[in-house]
């Protein structure tokens, strides 16, 4: 029999639990270097990986040397697959090195989408190619883009960097990748990206085509350091980190949000004021089951507004048949009751609580001009700036993420099904709480109890599951 | 006494069962209680009773009699209106809490709804019945006990894992020990014929042997041969330097490096199995005849360690019975004497027990234990339900629902604050939560050992694991609020975190609740006053960067 005060008990393995034990478990471990050094070493090289050979299961430590030469020999190899990793030259192939140019004020005159009229940010769709306006693309904040590519060739641009299409045609820069500045620093940072500071004008460095035409037999084109001079990394950082609100930079607790889900595969792109237009439109069926919740409102709100006695017994004396009338009579804080927002009706959130980036996980097709929905959706905030939020600045973060409900199973009964129900919640968000570097995600949801009643099901309680969380003593030791 | 736990038959659903059982179903104290299933003595989600007619099977006509009877018996002779059982309870102003000392009180009370918490148990007050079956006095479960037998398993499961982790390392130890004989020395002395092989093989195997079977406290003073140089062969037994060699060596070598009894629990693998697997069979009846086990863990004299430790003996109890000494000899040794027989608990748990709680002696026991109600659940209890009426020591009369309501707003406070009422006291914000999912269904339980604020049950705690831990904050939205410039008290990240950190180790999931706090009005009754809170709800969980990728 469990008690509410059993002293912890060691996580389980129970695949059912895979979520829950899942956030229980740390997602840093330590890394096993033999899994890089297979890698690194290619089929047919000449290096043969004697780490990858055996490898053992992630996770299991040793603490104590027994003296025997089988655990040596484990930590000898694991020690050399390290110096093989560490020691693994970088090399950058000279095809997908990119050249970029750092020109802060080249857009700096577009209208800014968050300045835009709300209905027209309201009424464009994505995929509205007619919206006129300058920098009007969806998802293209072309005042904050400040480095032009040379080339756009590579893989690494399928998520990052836009052109700016509303720009006129042939003007300096028109047809170039540009790049926001975590985008910018996150490729220098990984070696693929070279920035140079100009010092020449845009007109030179990028000439259009009939420019491209007569200079060249005026002059020779110009040197590469007649153009400019490359940047280090720390000059990088100097120009692009800023503070909240600066054009064209970012500040730092962003930055390191974004370039960690970088790294970890996910896609990554600023979030745009225009919420994307989940399509509330309610399918076919969903008429008899707003009429019936109109039955039910009705009949609820009948017997939520029986005057309940001042002071006394809120459940009336008398006989009763069933206990849903006296649940019924208990009813009296305000529950609440979630709803989807049509667009106008979202508040703006205020920052630091509001989206700022919206993620994909790693897919094989994406298009950063017209993204799918996003799978989540985060806000960054500074773990010593900011407190726990309040329920407004809660409530506006979520409701200004899509409208995602638990899947409608007609509120089946069972303790797995409303826990189920429950954890979905009813629309997501995650908040990156960044502490000097360190990142923590917190995933929150709105909830609604208020949509489970459990006193209608009587059976909901009475068939605890035999095993399950019963029996998760017996799941590993603790500390492991 | 539990004549009345039996359901009626044929009654599919638990409500059907509900018409005596209720008044008089305590205290089932000898007879079979433990047949009854859990969900048959916890059938009622509150101390109320209701009175569901039978159901009618249309291919049945007989059933339509059954209806009608059951409700002329019901329109004849109504049963008393519910509540029909008004408890008594005392307000404490010490401890700050309502007493329920009626025994049948306090059963109904937890029973029908897992109300409160026994003075002197974790939660369910069964002080009288942990007592009585440690005095011996009937076999009883008790669910304290049951807990206490499963942390004995996950330490002997513990053990044994960590016994075979030892002898996997051995193992291997003794492969890698052994040398291809290629030095003259070893040479000369390899066997002549198959026959002084065997026989080498046998002297090399009892002298291991030897070593295992010695006690562990001798092994130090134990002549261990040529404890320094591993060349020459000992003295004292002749074994050909063969096999016998390498493995003395090794085994000499490790003995001077690491402690010692990792060696000896590696060699005496076979002895120490039977007694654990004997153990492990007759763990059961020895939980139920020998209830102070717990005691001795709780009271024992030396601080165990809880990870094994390489130069620990595999096992405190083997440790005392490698020492040679008889299991309930030494009480020091003995860090949790491990009761195989009757004789032996009766003479070294009664010294424990007397040693370490003022049981009296006396052969009767009288049950001392009472019901805690927090501030919460009494005013629930009053207000709600209106199944307890709680006493003021003082006037020794009654309290009103309003009255009630007005000292526990002024006793949220430490020191009880006299002021007038304000809208944010601790006590109406943590009732409104309290109130709110209970009126939903829910059985919330104080969740202070889990550092938040409640503990929500789905059916109470003997079902299932509490689901959700809440955390109540207050939220002033409103605009009155506002306009006094009035924030909610600042909650760090890192506290926040800590919360979580412990909750996503305990298998719940996380709920902030925030209560939307009304602005202040005049002398507003219980009921008017609590439907201008408002509750919301949001999830909180670490979201790990490299598990949702796909």
């Amino acid at each position: 029999m469990p008690f509410d005060d059993e002293d912890l008990t060691p996580v389980s393995l129970d695949p059912a639990n895979d979520e829950a034990s899942s956030d229980a478990e740390d997602g840093d471990r330590a890394q096993d270097f033999r899994l890089f050094t297979s890698l690194l070493t290619s089929p047919g090289g000449k290096k043969k990986s004697q780490a990858s050979s055996k490898a053992i299961r992630r996770g299991e430590k040793d603490f104590e040397s027994h003296g025997t030469r089988a655990q040596e020999g484990v930590l000898e190899s694991s020690r050399s697959a390290m110096h093989e990793v560490l020691s693994y030259t970088r090399q950058n192939q000279p095809r997908n090195a990119l050249r970029g140019w750092y020109f802060p004020d080249r857009w700096a005159d577009v209208v800014s989408e968050s300045e835009l009229p709300s209905e027209v940010a309201t009424e464009k769709q994505p995929d509205d190619r007619t919206t006129k306006g300058r920098g009007s693309g969806w998802g293209l904040f072309a005042r904050e883009r400040i480095v032009a590519l040379e080339s756009d060739a590579g893989t690494m641009l399928s998520s990052m960097g836009r052109v700016v299409t509303s720009a006129e045609k042939s003007s300096p820069g028109w047809l170039k990748t540009w790049l926001l500045p975590e985008e910018a620093l996150f490729l220098i940072e990984r070696g693929t990206l070279d920035l140079w500071w100009p010092v020449r004008g845009i007109e030179e460095i990028f000439p259009s085509d009939e420019d491209l035409e007569a200079p060249l037999v005026k002059s020779r084109p110009l040197e590469d350091y007649e153009l400019g001079i490359p940047l280090s990394l720390q000059a990088a950082y100097a120009l692009f980190i800023g503070r909240d609100g600066e054009r064209g930079k970012i500040s730092l607790e962003k930055y390191q949000v974004y370039a960690n889900l970088r790294r970890s595969g996910y896609r990554v792109l600023r979030a745009t004021p225009l919420a994307f237009q989940i399509s509330l439109s309610r399918d076919p069926g969903s008429l008899w089951q707003w009429l019936f919740s109109l039955i039910k409102n009705t009949s609820s709100s009948f017997t939520g507004n029986t005057s309940h006695p001042d002071y006394g017994p809120l459940v009336k004396p008398g006989l009763y048949r069933s206990y849903v009338p006296i649940f019924e009579q208990l009813a009296l804080v305000q529950r609440h009751k979630p709803n989807p927002l049509s667009a106008s009706e979202v508040p703006q959130p205020q920052d630091p609580f509001k989206i700022h980036f919206n993620i994909w996980k790693s897919a094989l097709t994406f298009s950063k001009t017209k993204p799918p929905p996003p799978d989540f959706q985060m806000a960054v905030v500074d773990a010593r700036d900011s407190s726990v939020p309040t329920l407004e600045q809660l409530d506006t973060l979520l409701l200004s993420t899509p409208w995602d409900p638990p899947e409608a199973d007609n509120g089946k009964p069972g303790a797995g099904f409303v826990y189920k129900r429950l954890k979905h919640g009813w629309r997501h968000a995650i908040i990156a709480v960044v502490d000097r570097g360190l990142i923590s995600y917190m995933r929150f949801g709105e909830m609604a109890f208020g949509e489970e009643l459990l006193y209608q099901s009587t059976n909901t309680r009475l068939r605890p599951k035999r095993g399950g969380r019963a029996g998760r003593g017996r799941g590993r030791g603790r500390g492991r | 006494m539990t004549e009345v736990e039996k359901p009626a038959p044929g009654a599919p659903q638990p409500e059907a069962q509900s018409e005596p059982h209720a008044g008089k179903t305590r205290n089932k104290s000898s007879s079979k209680p433990q047949k009854t299933p859990l969900h048959q003595i916890y059938a009622l989600p509150a101390p109320l009773r209701t009175f569901p007619l039978p159901s009618f099977y249309p291919n049945n006509p007989l059933s339509l009699f059954h209806v009608l009877w059951a409700w002329a018996r019901q329109v004849l002779s109504p049963p008393p209106a519910e509540p029909s059982v008004i408890h008594q309870g005392y307000w404490s102003p010490e401890t700050r809490s309502v007493h329920v000392r009626d025994p049948k009180s306090i059963r109904a009370l937890w029973e029908q709804g897992f109300f409160g918490k026994g003075s002197y148990s974790r939660s369910e007050p069964n002080w009288l019945k942990r007592e009585q079956s440690r005095q011996g006095e009937g076999p009883k479960k008790v669910a304290e006990l049951v807990t206490v037998q499963r942390r004995e398993e996950r330490k002997m499961m513990k053990w044994d894992r960590a016994r075979k982790e030892q002898e996997a390392i051995l193992r291997t130890r003794l492969e890698e020990a052994w040398v291809a004989p290629v030095g003259p020395k070893e040479l000369l002395a390899l066997p002549n014929s198959s026959r002084d092989l065997h026989l080498s093989l046998v002297t090399s195997l009892s002298n291991g042997h030897v070593t295992a079977s010695s006690s562990t406290d001798s092994v130090t003073s134990q002549p261990i041969p040529s404890s320094t140089s591993s060349v020459t062969p000992p003295t004292s037994i002749p074994i050909p330097p063969t096999l016998g060699l390498g493995m003395n060596g090794d085994v000499v070598d490790e003995a001077d490096r690491s402690p010692f009894p990792s060696l000896n629990n590696g060699h005496s693998s076979y002895n120490p199995t039977t007694p654990v697997a004997k153990r492990f069979v007759s763990l059961p009846d020895t939980i139920v005849s020998t209830p102070k086990r717990r005691k001795s863990v709780r009271f024992s004299p030396k601080v165990e360690s809880t990870t094994f430790q390489l130069g620990d003996p595999p096992s405190p109890h083997l440790s005392s019975s490698t020492n040679g000494k008889p299991p309930n000899g030494d009480m020091t040794n003995g860090i949790l004497p491990l009761p195989h027989s009757v004789d032996s608990i009766s003479t070294e748990d009664s010294s424990t027990a007397s040693l370490a709680e003022t049981t009296p002696s006396v052969p009767e026991l009288v049950d001392r234990e009472y019901l805690q109600l927090s501030p919460e659940e009494a005013f629930y209890l009053v207000f709600a339900l209106g199944a307890l009426s709680v006493t003021d020591p003082a006037t020794g009369k009654s309290m009103a629902s309003g009255e009630l309501f007005n000292l526990f707003c002024q006793m949220s406070y430490f020191p009880s604050s006299t002021a007038a009422f304000r809208p944010d006291d601790p006590f109406i914000v943590q009732y409104a939560v309290y109130h709110h999912f209970r009126s939903l269904g829910w059985v919330p339980r104080p969740g202070i050992k889990f550092g938040v604020d409640w503990l929500l049950y789905i059916g109470g705690p003997v079902f299932s694991h509490a689901e959700f831990a809440v955390i109540v904050l207050p939220a002033y939205t409103d605009p009155y609020w506002k306009s006094q410039g009035h924030q909610p008290p600042n909650r760090s990240w890192h506290w926040l975190h800590s919360i979580n950190r412990v909750q996503s180790h305990a298998l719940k999931t996380m709920v902030m609740v925030y209560v939307d706090i009304p602005p202040p009005t005049q002398n507003l009754d219980s009921s008017t006053l609590l439907k201008r809170y408002k509750i919301r709800e949001f999830f909180m969980r670490r979201w790990l960067s490299n598990r949702s990728r796909d």
